[in-house]
């Protein structure tokens, strides 16, 4: 199955009143979203309302995606839509069409953006999570580390990193699981999930 | 479900059936769907993509207000018959019906009729061959002749040997003719 299509699957499942299933929808796109919006809203805190704002549209008019364009796409024009639209409520100019569409969103690098902006607290909680994510990729096995890195940042799939790692296709499976599993395991005490905000 | 199969799932690497089962076990394992959502926030930090907070906690809280999303499930495809299907079928019903009718009408008659010539005795053999004849006693002869047969054959129509055709004309029966009495 591709990327699309587990969305796809989400997508159906919330179309038969499974909120959950929207949860996780939110759970995959929210940084990306964020991305976008800080392209447009500079306030990292108004992007974060922006962003609410448009997740909850989407929600709304989700009966209505047919699945012809992938729900990512979809989602980034209600982002983008709700962005102007909260910008011109607040009396200040929306980016014009031309610099910035939907298609394309994923390719902006609005980190900096955001960094810039962002208050201490929350410059800092972001550097701890990139931080620690880091000391547990060093601290990876070898194996693991290049399965991960595979999967992750090059985007191969099991078959492709099963022939250049020259391992079965179960090993591949079994070290990014095995990978993701230490990591997060650093991760937990970090972000202490406190029991309202826990799914 | 193990998070083995949520990484592999995430990762797109389950088939539709395991996939589904997946996505039904997220619905009720509120700590699989955290491990998820680490999941993915390992890959976004991987990338360099995550940054922003996270406003999952409060569109989920919005959304509790929100009446339950309830769309029409589309119908699964059904395979169609291919639109010449019915008109090749209504053509070959009409033309094995006009072959029917013609194999009994003329075929098969004809043959028949060739056949007993062959095989008609001597003796009644003047009676075909009279009625090509331009005479006109033997015209009137051969008509009577055939006329006879025909009142013959019409009064034991019922008892003819042989089924009606279906889809033809039901009232088509065989009948054989012996000639050698005269009748």
């Amino acid at each position: 199955m591709s990327d699309r299509e587990i969305d796809q699957q989400l997508v159906e499942r919330v179309q038969r009143g499974d909120k959950q299933a929207f949860g996780l929808l939110v759970s995959k796109y929210q940084r990306k979203l964020n991305r976008l919006l800080a392209r447009m809203i500079r306030d990292p805190a108004e992007v974060e309302d922006v962003a609410q704002e448009a997740f909850i549209k989407a929600y709304r008019a989700l009966p209505s995606f047919r699945g012809e364009s992938a729900f990512y796409t979809w989602l980034y024009r209600i982002g983008i839509n709700t962005a102007k639209n909260y910008l011109v409520s607040k009396g200040r100019r929306a980016p014009t069409t031309t610099e910035i569409e939907a298609e394309d969103a994923e390719q902006y690098d609005s980190g900096e953006l955001l960094r810039d902006q962002d208050t201490p607290e929350r410059l800092m909680h972001t550097r701890q999570i990139g931080e620690t994510v880091n000391a547990a990729m060093e601290a990876l096995p070898e194996e693991l580390r290049t399965a991960i890195v595979l999967r992750e940042i090059e985007g191969l799939s099991y078959d492709e990193i099963a022939e250049a790692m020259g391992c079965p296709i179960g090993t591949v499976r079994s070290r990014i699981f095995r990978a993701r599993e230490a990591i997060a395991e650093r991760l937990r005490p970090l972000l202490d999930i406190a029991p309202d905000k826990r799914w | 479900m193990t998070n083995e199969q949520l990484s592999a799932w995430l990762d797109g690497e389950l088939d539709e059936d395991a996939a589904a089962r997946c996505v039904q076990a997220l619905d009720q394992d509120s700590r699989q769907r955290e491990t998820c959502g680490m999941y993915w926030l390992i890959g976004d930090c991987l990338r360099g993509e995550a940054e922003g907070g996270d406003v999952r906690a409060r569109v989920m809280a919005a959304l509790v207000d929100e009446p339950t999303v309830l769309a029409p499930v589309a119908r699964p495809k059904v395979r169609e018959t291919p639109r010449w299907m019915p008109m090749a079928a209504a053509v070959a019903g009409v033309t094995f019906a006009v072959w029917m009718g013609l194999s009994v009408w003329s075929g098969p008659v004809s043959q028949q009729q060739t056949q007993a010539v062959a095989q008609l005795p001597v003796a009644a053999a003047p009676v075909l061959a009279s009625a090509s004849a331009p005479d006109a006693a033997t015209a009137d002869a051969s008509a009577e002749v055939l006329a006879d047969e025909r009142g013959y054959l019409m009064a034991h129509q019922a008892s003819a040997m042989g089924a009606p055709m279906a889809g033809v004309a039901q009232y088509i029966r065989t009948v054989s003719v012996d000639q050698t009495d005269g009748r």
